[in-house]
């Protein structure tokens, strides 16, 4: 099996097979294309675009990676992982407060975020189960929800039920938490904690070998149990309930696994930034992550964690060089970033539609190919008499 | 059906101990470092010419009569050693310990005289005045 796809590959001149690379990964190619044009154009050095990849891809590659297991069980791109990273943040408030210094401190907010991750994560899931086939949107609104709830908890709970006793975190009126909390205590704690310089290039081990952790167990995961079961409900819902797969427990769990590993994620990303936006800093998040990872060329049904460091390098390269190059060619940095954002959103909207065509196109070649099946079945019953 | 509730809550005490022990050795402390007069049972030990401080494996902080620096410590156990010099700069003598801090609160003044005359009282718990 392996050796026929390798074979299918291989199939065709060298310029034929690129034509099929690029038809079948548009988006990274898009990318690459893009990137390739805007890096001259910035004048940014290379030691400077691999020092801040280096940084970015160790900031963001963990939150992109909690996407994959929903996608294995069919959950599309889990837009509810902005619940997660709430939890992270929460986490991440009681550190400050209780002024928890270094990797105690950023273990402790995961630990923290855990509990809260499980429940967010099992509400979504259950809410989800009510809404299949339309994951994404529902994720999408209810991430928006919890936001609301999230702001009445820090806004007004915090400081008067919840007890926040660090004064520099509460707004002058005496409860809730300020806009903006200083992670001075837990900033960047993994990245420098064991510090490697690399032909001048600072690279945050730690943080690195963090996210190899959680690809190694991405890996063992798709081969358990559990694993195979979400590949099964992913493929087809309706077959795994027949094969006596609890379709809807499954999936809750590939959610909550999500939403954990979104709250650590966004813990991560938070020691790397240094400074938490209390009532922002969640909400790009989700959208971020799936831009990142349908740069990566996965799709809303297929991710591997190769398309997770593709979709951060490639996304986040657009971040770095787009103003820059717009300052150096149109002579507005701000001309450059509204592209970078349009370009950048246009892609997921790209990614979806190429993949709601892709879907729709293999469902009329399936129906064609059974309406086809009479005749031609016939013909050869004829040519063999 | 119990084995797994026993599991699962074995998982939940070993993340609640896991927690507690993080909030104990991460529990961040501001040390004030203090070279001023100090007074104690009718004595005055007065401030060093100029003293070489290191807490933990921080970098050395140089205090001259009159200063106050601080570092952030994590955890309750520290290391403290002193380097004490003369007007001339000339080293006169060190004194190293290990020690806990005691008391409530987050910011503890330690004394280098005191500590310097291997005083007891030589640090305690610190309260910003309040205006």
């Amino acid at each position: 099996m392996k050796n026929n796809k390798k074979n299918k590959k291989n199939v065709g001149t060298p310029w034929e097979r690129f034509k099929r690379l690029i038809i079948a990964y548009p988006v990274p190619a898009l990318f690459i294309v893009i990137s390739v044009l805007a890096i001259p154009a910035s004048g940014f050095s290379i030691g400077y675009l691999v020092q801040e990849l280096s940084t970015r891809l160790a900031r963001n590659s963990f939150l992109v990676l909690s996407l994959i297991v929903p996608i294995i069980a069919g959950m599309g791109l889990n837009f509810g992982m902005t619940l997660g990273a709430m939890a992270g943040q929460i986490g991440l408030i009681f550190v400050t407060d209780w002024n928890i210094i270094g990797m105690p401190g950023l273990f402790l907010a995961m630990i923290i975020s855990l509990p809260l991750s499980i429940l967010f994560g099992y509400a979504t899931g259950k809410i989800l189960n009510k809404a299949k086939g339309r994951e994404m949107v529902t994720g999408f609104i209810l991430a928006f929800f919890a936001n609301g709830i999230y702001q009445l908890v820090v806004l007004y709970g915090m400081g008067s039920i919840i007890k926040i006793g660090n004064e520099a975190l509460v707004l002058s009126r005496g409860y809730g938490i300020r806009n903006a909390v200083n992670l001075v205590n837990v900033r960047q704690a993994m990245d420098r904690l064991i510090p490697v310089k690399f032909l001048g290039i600072n690279i945050p081990l730690a943080t690195f070998l963090f996210i190899a952790l959680l690809c190694f167990f991405i890996l063992w995961f798709k081969k358990t149990k559990l694993g195979q079961d979400m590949r099964a409900i992913g493929q087809d819902m309706e077959v795994a309930e027949a094969a006596g797969i609890a379709v809807e427990k499954t999936r809750i769990i590939a959610i909550v696994i999500s939403t954990v590993l979104a709250g650590i994620g966004q813990v991560v990303y938070m020691q790397n930034m240094g400074t938490l936006n209390t009532y922002n800093s969640h909400e790009q998040i989700g959208m971020f992550s799936i831009a990142a990872i349908l740069i990566g060329g996965a799709t809303v049904s297929e991710a591997k964690i190769r398309n997770v460091f593709l979709g951060v390098v490639l996304f986040h390269l657009m971040f770095i060089v787009s103003p820059m190059a717009g300052k150096n060619l149109i002579g507005s940095a701000m001309l450059g970033e509204y592209f970078r954002v349009f370009v950048s959103y246009g892609v997921i909207s790209i990614a979806l539609v190429l993949h709601a065509w892709k879907r729709l196109k293999e469902r009329e070649r399936a129906r064609a190919g059974l309406g086809l099946q009479g005749p031609s079945v016939g013909a050869a019953q004829e040519i063999e008499a | 059906m119990n084995r797994k509730l026993l599991i699962r809550s074995a998982v939940v005490l070993v993340l609640i101990m896991v927690a507690v022990f993080l909030f104990i050795i991460g529990k961040g402390y501001t040390l004030l470092l203090d070279n001023k007069d100090f007074e104690y049972g009718g004595k005055t030990y007065e401030a060093f010419e100029m003293v070489k401080v290191r807490v933990d494996r921080e970098e050395p902080i140089e205090l001259y009569p009159r200063d106050r620096d601080m570092v952030m410590v994590s955890g309750k156990a520290h290391t403290i050693g002193i380097t004490v010099y003369n007007k001339n700069y000339d080293e006169i003598g060190t004194r190293e310990l290990k020690f806990r801090l005691k008391g409530k609160g987050s910011m503890f003044l330690l004394s280098m005289p005191a500590f310097g005359a291997e005083l007891e009282p030589w640090f305690a718990p610190f309260k910003t005045p309040e205006l």
